[in-house]
């Protein structure tokens, strides 16, 4: 294998006197099109798709990129300060160009490859101008084809260099690139690279410097035939192909064989089920675990902020709205690393083109592409992800509508509101329980395609493309792309987290927690007399705490309760559901129950329980009652928030118990919660499956909307997007509220 | 002359035509050229600039849906260099029409 070329490019010979610039080599003379003097020059990496550009670009990165998207697409654009070659030279911001097969086709990609070469668009943030260099990645195991891109970037007349990628696969087939032929036949600078172990990368950075207007030896034709023509005959003369007996041009190759398997309608679909199992037990069980530590750490945080703080003001917001906030959010982090990790890894294989054609004839009629799969399965982890994870998808409106119905695919966080519910419905049958769960989640799948297929047929109409795809050869991932994608998916994650969810999370808090309110007497009279008997010497020390009609209203108390020491001899019979005239607690129990009795006090006057006082009439058709109204606006945040909500509007208590019959009592708490009548319960059975219909559909997550906006790259989208899911909710939540009461 | 020369290429390309089967119909391993695409204009533009052009030569490296073909060209100077593969969906690959070769 002929390695990448060692002499420096050919010198284009310049009329034009300019004097040398600081930054270029003093040994040439800057071509009159190079800014010299300017800082940093711009720089467009483009090819066709699998030509190796990102692993390319990350090579030439590291880990130092910004990532934005071109202003009004949704297209990422990645820009990183390359610095100047080995042997000095001026830096330069590389654009990480979409992949295109052509410039001069009518698609989006396209477009903005024109546009910026041409000046007229630049990734967001960046300035507006024409690039001073163009490098076109070129893959060179099909390098006529891909030559014709060269010839389209020549046609702009721009310093060119064109870096000859994936070597090593070339000549695993027997293909080698003759460089000085073809940088003759060019008349621009060529380098060999594989970009997936680094070799030539430093020659490419050289490259880069050195780049030049390319003086092809035979001019670039106008006609894209002609230009096809032109690229054959390139590769006739810089190609030399030592292929064995039997290895002639499109001889079969072991990728055919084994896309025999995995392409086939029964074998590759179990293949694919599979590997989509794998996936998804990864990012739900697996993921389990560094969740469970990001939520300790939150909470040690929470601990840290109220043990330094106190419980003021500035320490609630701190630890209940921020940290809380935003770390209920965060804790998602491990799923998104893992989910983003496994893609690029299937991706970088050639995998997932494969998977793609297998799911669109799933999909299809639907009006989706086989691409939208991978995004709707990672939604049942949490759509955050399965949102992000739509730039794999090519069509504009295809991506758009699985961006608006991915929410409607049970997440990870609907979870415990569907254990509450199945449980509140099926006590104790637990087979009707599960049967109730496996609905909720075919309910979420269909209402998701159902929606895709009108949102096909009217806002996002258009013609549902054929899918045609170039299956890459496979081959071993790299780990580096697959690192440095992760990185930039969580990064942006946190970014998203730490601004727009973060406003989100503190104002939801506020709603919850102000206005302060002061606490109700009877808390005060319990702490007392905990404290009292806490610190009394005699064992037999009680403290009756009398309670009237007024105070009881609304809560499951005695009249009376009896605060003793000794805890053997105290009967804990609160919340039983029948409640005896007398009630014995210890102290600590009566401190715990003046905590729930203030928070609960707290929760239902605040500007959320005003709130829930307030729309009350709209959801009553659904059979909500106004705290259940508040467990509904307060998971706005997210969806979780409402299990904990109805804990303290209906218990006070924050958190669920940890033990078996904590969690019981808990239960029936819920279970025998009355509306302010003290006669109707909260969860009737048809109130439940209303609730548990409305949770399946409504779109009850501010963070989502927030990803929803700034994927589509429009809040409209958004906004539509929460209209279209609480209209579904809300309507079929109704139906089924009335029909079974 | 050059509406005879004209008329002639369009008796030749209408020969061609008729002996042409859709990519659809080939079996694996089946060479061919291709001959005529009746796709609209944005697919046709697509495949052309991934080498599925008229003049291209093919092979079915599987058959079915979808159909995955290797692009070739003239000799071993083909534009995918016969390693491009391109899985085609049965909608296109129905209005793709090949002549065959082997």
């Amino acid at each position: 294998m002929e390695d990448s070329r060692t002499e420096s490019p050919p010198v284009i010979k310049l009329q034009v006197n300019q004097p040398e610039c600081a930054w270029c080599d003093p040994a040439e003379r800057c071509a009159p099109e190079e800014r010299c003097g300017t800082d940093v020059r711009r720089i467009a990496l483009l090819g066709n798709p699998n030509t190796g550009k990102t692993t390319l670009f990350n090579r030439l990165s590291g880990l130092r990129h910004k990532t934005s998207n071109f202003p009004g697409t949704t297209l990422e654009a990645r820009v990183t300060r390359v610095k100047a070659g080995i042997e000095g030279g001026r830096d330069g911001d590389l654009i990480d160009l979409p992949g295109i097969y052509s410039l001069e086709l009518d698609q989006l990609e396209s477009r903005v490859c024109r546009e910026v070469l041409a000046g007229t668009a630049a990734p967001r943030g960046e300035p507006l101008g024409e690039p001073e260099c163009a490098v076109v990645v070129v893959d060179a195991a099909n390098l006529a084809r891909n030559l014709m891109l060269v010839g389209e970037v020549f046609r702009r007349r721009l310093p060119t260099i064109v870096v000859v990628n994936m070597i090593d696969i070339a000549a695993r087939h027997g293909v080698v690139i003759e460089a000085q032929r073809l940088e003759a036949a060019l008349g621009c600078g060529v380098v060999l690279t594989n970009a997936r172990d680094g070799s030539g990368i430093d020659k490419a950075r050289i490259g880069i410097r050195n780049a030049r207007i390319p003086t092809p030896a035979k001019p670039v034709p106008s006609d894209q035939d002609q230009l096809r023509a032109w690229a054959d005959d390139i590769q006739t003369q810089c190609v030399r192909a030592n292929r064995g007996p039997g290895t002639g041009a499109m001889s079969e190759t072991t990728s055919d064989r084994v896309d025999r398997v995995l392409l086939h309608p029964v074998g590759g679909m179990l293949v694919f089920s599979l590997v989509m199992a794998g996936l998804f037990y990864t990012i739900f069980a697996v993921a389990r675990y560094p969740m469970e530590w990001l939520g300790a750490i939150f909470e040690w945080g929470k601990g840290l902020v109220h043990a330094h703080m106190g419980s003021g003001a500035v320490a609630n917001l701190l630890a209940d709205g921020i940290v809380g906030g935003v770390g209920s959010v965060l804790i998602f982090l491990p799923q998104i690393c893992l989910l983003f990790f496994i893609i690029s890894l299937l991706e970088d294989t050639g995998y997932l083109a494969r998977g793609a054609f297998l799911m669109d004839r799933l999909l299809r009629p639907f009006g989706l592409p086989g691409h939208s799969f991978v995004p709707l399965l990672s939604s049942h982890a949490c759509a955050l992800p399965g949102i992000m994870a739509t730039r794999g998808i090519p069509d504009r409106k295809e991506r758009l509508a699985t961006i608006l119905v991915a929410p409607f695919v049970t997440c990870s966080a609907r979870l415990p509101v569907y254990v509450l519910l199945t449980t509140l419905l099926f006590k104790d049958r637990p087979l009707m329980a599960a049967l109730a769960f496996v609905g909720c989640y075919m309910l979420g799948i269909l209402a998701a395609v159902v929606s895709a297929l009108i949102a096909r047929r009217t806002i996002l109409r258009g013609k549902s493309r054929a899918m045609a795809l170039e299956l890459p050869t496979y081959k071993r991932p790299a780990m580096r792309t697959a690192f440095v994608g992760t990185f930039d998916r969580a990064k942006m994650f946190v970014r998203n987290a730490g601004t727009n969810i973060l406003v989100i999370c503190v104002v939801l808090w506020w709603l919850g927690a102000y206005p302060r309110v002061e606490a109700p007497t009877i808390a005060g009279r319990l702490r007392e007399a905990a404290v009292h008997v806490v610190a009394s010497d005699a064992k037999a020390t009680t403290e009756v705490v009398a309670i009237s009609d007024s105070e009881r209203r609304g809560l499951l108390l005695p009249e009376e309760i009896v605060v003793g020491r000794d805890k053997a001899a105290l009967d804990y019979t609160f919340f039983d559901g029948a409640m005896k005239p007398k009630a014995w607690l210890t102290g600590d129990d009566a401190t715990k129950l003046a905590d729930q009795i203030e928070s609960r006090h707290q929760k239902t006057h605040s500007f959320l329980g005003m709130l829930g006082r307030g729309v009350e009439p709209v959801f009553r058709p659904l059979g909500f009652d106004w705290q259940l109204t508040i467990g509904v606006l307060a998971s706005f945040a997210a969806r979780e928030v409402f299990v904990s909500t109805m804990n303290v509007v209906i218990s006070g208590q924050a958190e669920t118990p940890d033990d078996e019959a904590g969690k019981q009592h808990l239960i029936e708490q819920i279970q025998t919660a009355k509306r302010s009548d003290g006669v109707t319960p909260i969860f009737t059975p048809a109130a439940s499956w209303s609730l548990l219909v409305f949770f399946v559909l409504a779109m009850q997550c501010l963070p989502t909307l927030a990803v929803t906006a700034k994927e589509s790259g429009h809040v409209k989208w958004a906004l539509l997007q929460l209209a279209w899911m609480s209209g579904v909710a809300y309507l079929a939540a109704m139906l089924v509220y009335q029909v079974m009461s | 002359m050059a509406a005879e020369s004209a008329n002639q290429g369009v008796a030749v390309m209408a020969a061609i035509a008729r002996n042409a089967v859709p990519l659809a119909g080939l079996r694996q391993g089946a060479e061919g050229v291709i001959c005529e695409s009746r796709l609209d204009a944005e697919d046709a533009a697509l495949l052309k600039a991934m080498g599925l052009c008229t003049s291209a030569t093919i092979k079915v490296v599987r058959a079915g849906q979808p159909c995955v073909v290797a692009v070739g060209g003239a000799g071993e100077a083909c534009s995918c260099g016969g390693m491009c593969r391109i899985g085609l969906a049965r909608e296109l690959a129905e209005r793709i029409f090949v002549n065959v070769l082997a």
